[in-house]
């Protein structure tokens, strides 16, 4: 049987009107993601990276072109799939349940969906922690520890779910840079040990070229590809792969199709501003 | 340029207590600590003002009776049957009041919070009836309800329902929409969602409108047995007022105030046992 997680974004178009204006969001995306495969999209801000990880995902609609996941088409402009576990989303902003505890986090979906018994999915969900070094934690309500575990624990409570897909908005946004490379160490061991296929949203390029096997770099909005980066460097990686000469040679390549996109989102951003 | 310090200014300095801090610091644990020894001192000051004002005839108290024949009236009056009575009436009505506020209100918030079709109906309607003063519904009240029994326990009805509905709405739609999201990609139904999400979610506003409404509850209760009662502490002012027993009019409203205290001690302490997660330790 072929593994799951195959995902392919066909000539996807996104338009927003919402004063009348027609903003071009997306602009004939397309590229697959392979099952297992680690992608990330890299663009400047409000480039459209999000807009196409809530249309995967289910919270927004396709003006033009579909998105099929294992043979199933989840969303089109004329129909979309009700977002779900086969397609989890780890937000920006963070979305753990203030008022359960960790491990009440980190069970509730399967137990929602009635996939596991308690005590099966208990026991998958202390596993799990362990490997992200949050066991000691477990009945500690978010609010009682850091943000990084925080971010942690979100990963571990989709990955429980044993998604086709896992979709990283910038999980690591709001992290400082020491915390992120802690964080990006215990997502490439949660990766290694399930092996699940991860689009990852950042605005990182580094981040992107360290996690990923692909890099799509976007272009500015209208967010279309500007750029595929194909990282070749074998897992698993550690800090030290960020030294290698095959990491500097990849973001040599990158960096200045990165920044060039950067520019010209900042420019347009002055001149709105100027308006 | 370095600044250095004179080596004595590097020494420990231990801080300087005053001779009240001094002594309240004994038992700084204890009842008697900083902030409750202030408490007492102010009231003690009020009563002696008080006691001074009305033995002496000053103007705004002059007729008002001293806290010293309050306290006698008090020792006469506790014991009564009258008494507790009024107690039991009261608290009763305002117990069902309350209770029957929050079994429609929070609902209600709930739904006119999480589905905008449900706010669209019901809000104008909300919003409309709820300026209305609540002692304008005495009348009407007592039209529509032969029992004048129903009628007070609707008027502490709308009491508690006004400031739990909007708190509830309040509470549901300042949820960060990610919750909502979140708790769908983790595959929730929608009764999933309205009981980890939703409720979990509102809870802390819906316990800040049922505190608000233990407040409001004894408004209600005390203008609606003066003007319809028969028992209760309300009433039993309003009697005392008629018969002239003035001592008894203050000591039954300290008697409001304390089990209005104590009610509003039970919902804050039971909303602090149902949202813990809030504690940050």
């Amino acid at each position: 049987m072929m593994k799951e997680g195959h995902v392919e974004i066909k000539d996807v178009s996104k338009i927003y009107d919402p004063l009348g204006v027609n903003v071009l969001a997306l602009e004939h995306c397309t590229f697959e993601i392979k099952p297992g495969e680690f992608m990330a999209i890299v663009g400047p801000s409000g480039c459209g990276k999000t807009t196409l990880l809530n249309i995967i995902a289910g919270f927004d609609t396709a003006t033009q072109g579909e998105i099929w996941v294992d043979g199933v088409c989840v969303a089109s402009p004329r129909n979309r799939l009700t977002p779900g576990p086969d397609r989890l989303v780890v937000f920006q902003h963070g979305a753990l349940f203030p008022w359960k505890t960790v491990l009440e986090n980190v069970t509730l979906g399967p137990s929602m969906q009635g996939t596991m018994g308690h005590k099966e999915v208990t026991e998958r969900a202390r596993e799990l922690l362990r490997v992200a070094g949050l066991e000691a934690f477990e009945n500690e309500y978010p609010m009682n520890i850091s943000s990084g575990m925080q971010r942690r624990v979100e990963i571990v409570r989709a990955l429980i779910n044993e998604p086709k897909i896992l979709l990283l908005d910038e999980p690591f946004r709001a992290l400082d840079a020491m915390t992120k490379t802690v964080m990006h160490k215990y997502l490439l061991d949660l990766f290694d040990l399930t092996h699940k296929t991860v689009l990852f949203i950042t605005h990182d390029l580094d981040e992107s070229i360290y996690l990923s096997d692909r890099v799509f770099v976007m272009t500015t909005r209208p967010g279309k590809l500007k750029k595929w980066i194909n990282v070749a460097i074998p897992r698993p990686r550690d800090i030290r792969t960020k030294v290698t000469d095959a990491y500097f040679e990849l973001r040599k390549e990158a960096i200045e199709a990165v920044h060039e996109e950067a520019l010209k989102a900042f420019e347009r951003g002055e001149r709105e501003l100027a308006r | 340029m370095e600044v250095t310090k004179p080596s004595h200014e590097n020494a420990t300095v231990y801080r300087k207590y005053s001779a009240f801090q001094r002594i309240s610091r004994k038992s700084y644990q204890g009842v008697f600590n900083t902030s409750n020894l202030r408490g007492i001192l102010s009231l003690a000051a009020a009563l002696l003002l008080w006691q001074v004002f009305s033995k002496y005839k000053i103007p705004p108290l002059a007729l008002v009776p001293t806290p010293h024949e309050v306290l006698q009236e008090a020792i006469r009056f506790v014991p009564t049957r009258t008494f507790w009575w009024s107690v039991i009436f009261s608290s009763g009505r305002i117990f069902v009041g309350f209770f029957t506020g929050c079994l429609l209100g929070i609902p209600l918030g709930i739904f006119m919070g999480w589905k905008r079709h449900v706010k669209n109906v019901a809000f104008p309607v909300y919003e409309l009836v709820r300026p209305v003063p609540l002692l304008s519904w005495v009348p009407l009240s007592v039209l529509m309800f032969p029992l004048t029994e129903v009628s007070i326990v609707f008027l502490l009805f709308l009491a508690a329902f006004y400031p739990i509905v909007i708190n509830t709405i309040l509470g549901v739609e300042n949820l960060p929409a990610s919750y909502v999201n979140g708790a769908l990609s983790l595959g929730s139904k929608p009764i999933d969602i309205l009981w980890h999400v939703i409720i979990p979610g509102a809870l802390p506003s819906i316990f800040t409108g049922m505190a608000l409404s233990i407040g409001f509850e004894w408004v209600a209760c005390v203008a609606a047995e003066m003007l319809a009662g028969g028992f209760g502490l309300g009433y039993t002012i309003w009697e005392a007022y008629v018969f002239s027993i003035y001592p008894r009019i203050i000591f039954c409203m300290f008697a409001i105030g304390l089990s209005g205290y104590l009610f509003g001690a039970v919902v804050r302490a039971v909303g602090s046992q149902m949202t813990r997660w809030r504690q940050i330790y």
